[in-house]
């Protein structure tokens, strides 16, 4: 892999008359949190989608952990798709037996320990929770396996504060702790910085910066202040 | 992972439960159909108009209903928004196809099971209410029901193939062949009934709701339903390979 989780090539995708990605290239470091940041439309979640196999690119080359984005690979990916939402007819329990029989690498214990620490009753059913309830509880499915990406497509859109300090806190105690490679994509900027190692600025299809968050911020200030100078 | 693929069916073909309020609304329509249905027949049969037949024509919009299954079954992944889930689960698209196939061809099924044997029940119901009910003409139309559920059933799995191709169609880069895939429901949703000329007035009497003897299949049936599994199989396979490449998302 040469210390790579994701590497992209010239990719090229359209839609129609648009671009949604146009000569992309970018190299994430492997064993680390990368945030993927841009405006609506840059492009995040199509790269996101390609990495899972989902989307396949008009042309240039994908690899993810060295091999070509299918859904072999996804075996090795927990992935959290954008605006997705849960069965609704699945309990906080039931989830945890379908992504048990059905993820590989799910652990389904310490998804019991991260649901309660996110205050997620075993009993309630996706249909009766609020978004932010939901939003936390596909974050555990994905938080809770053992495989070396994980890859959350703005795990934070559409909740509220509170939810978002206890999904960020979480994510902090998860993900340090283990030898994970870890993409995020969000708005919420100044809230999860501090989660983040590596950083990708994309802007119309195309990587506009990439590097190591510490060096950005020595050279070019938070992230927000960054942000608000690529896309102003 | 062992046993995942019997997992899907399962899950897929038990999300036909309802739940919550929607599971009390589904009943509540359910019992005022019942109501309903039983008190028509029961008018019926005090005024001794009751024909059972009619049973059977209510059954003419099965085909259709067969592609919904299946149409439904897929289409609810995006209208819900869990095929992100359902299309980054770790197996061969045509495991996730099939699996979508096999669970809608089980409540297929069950559902012709329960309108089997709910049509003989009311049958007993209404011929016993007007005192028409002998044994010999009873079983003569219980035949008669059997063959044509048993034609709708081997119909079934070509219809839940072009519902399932016709939802993967809808999300994919072919959505403009839809028109298409609408007119093709249309017309195959009643080809059972005029390729097995089972209506026909040899076959049964109008006049007597037990005088069926005998059902004439006709021979070219014989290579026409075998030919619909065989396109069924090919429209699985069709489904899968445009949930692999073609999707729009």
């Amino acid at each position: 892999m040469n210390g790579c989780a994701v590497r992209c090539e010239s990719v090229r995708k359209r839609y129609g008359s648009k671009w949604a990605l146009r000569d992309f290239s970018v190299a994430i470091p492997e064993r680390r949190i990368t945030a993927v940041l841009g405006p609506n439309g840059a492009g995040k979640s199509t790269f996101f989608r390609m990495l899972c196999g989902i989307t396949r690119p008009d042309a240039g080359r994908v690899e993810v952990l060295g091999r070509t984005p299918g859904w072999r690979t996804n075996r090795d990916i927990a992935y959290l798709p954008d605006r997705a939402r849960w069965y609704g007819d699945l309990s906080v329990g039931d989830s945890f037996v379908w992504a048990e029989r059905l993820l590989p690498e799910f652990d389904k214990e310490r998804a019991e320990q991260l649901a309660a620490y996110m205050g997620l009753d075993p009993g309630m059913k996706a249909e009766g929770m609020s978004r932010g309830e939901e939003a936390r509880l596909m974050l555990v499915l994905c938080a809770a396996r053992r495989v070396p990406l994980i890859v959350l497509d703005e795990p934070f859109a559409g909740i509220d504060l509170i939810s978002r300090e206890r999904i960020v806190s979480t994510l902090i105690d998860i993900l340090s702790s283990r030898e994970q490679t870890v993409l995020i994509s969000t708005h919420e900027i100044s809230e999860t910085e501090s989660l983040f190692d590596y950083v990708v600025f994309v802007d119309n299809g195309q990587v506009a910066l990439a590097g190591d968050a510490e060096r950005i911020r020595a050279e070019r200030g938070s992230m927000e202040q960054v942000y608000r100078q690529l896309y102003r | 992972m062992r046993g995942s693929f019997a997992y899907l069916v399962k899950q897929d073909a038990l999300r036909w439960k309802r739940s919550g309020t929607t599971k009390t609304w589904f009943w509540t329509y359910v019992a005022l159909i019942a109501i309903a249905v039983v008190g028509i027949i029961t008018v019926w049969s005090l005024k001794g108009r009751f024909d059972p037949l009619v049973l059977l024509f209510c059954t003419f919009g099965f085909p259709y209903m067969t592609f919904m299954f299946a149409y439904t079954m897929l289409h609810r992944e995006w209208k819900n928004g869990t095929y992100g889930w359902w299309l980054t689960l770790p197996y061969p698209r045509l495991w996730l196809v099939a699996a979508k196939y096999l669970s809608a061809l089980l409540q297929v099924l069950l559902f012709y099971a329960v309108c089997y044997v709910v049509t003989l029940l009311l049958t007993l119901y209404g011929k016993g209410l007007d005192g028409s009910l002998q044994p010999d003409r009873f079983f003569g139309f219980a035949k008669m029901t059997s063959l044509w559920y048993g034609l709708l059933i081997a119909y079934a799995p070509f219809m839940l193939a072009f519902g399932l191709l016709s939802g993967t169609v809808a999300q994919s880069r072919w959505k403009p062949l839809m028109p298409i895939m609408w007119l093709g429901f249309a017309v195959s949703g009643n080809m059972v009934l005029w390729l097995s000329k089972f209506w026909d007035d040899r076959v049964w009497n109008r006049s007597d709701w037990g005088a069926f003897v005998t059902y004439k299949w006709p021979v070219w049936l014989s290579v026409a339903l075998p030919s619909t599994l065989l396109v069924a199989i090919l429209f699985v396979l069709m489904s899968a390979k445009i949930v692999e490449r073609h999707l729009t998302t």
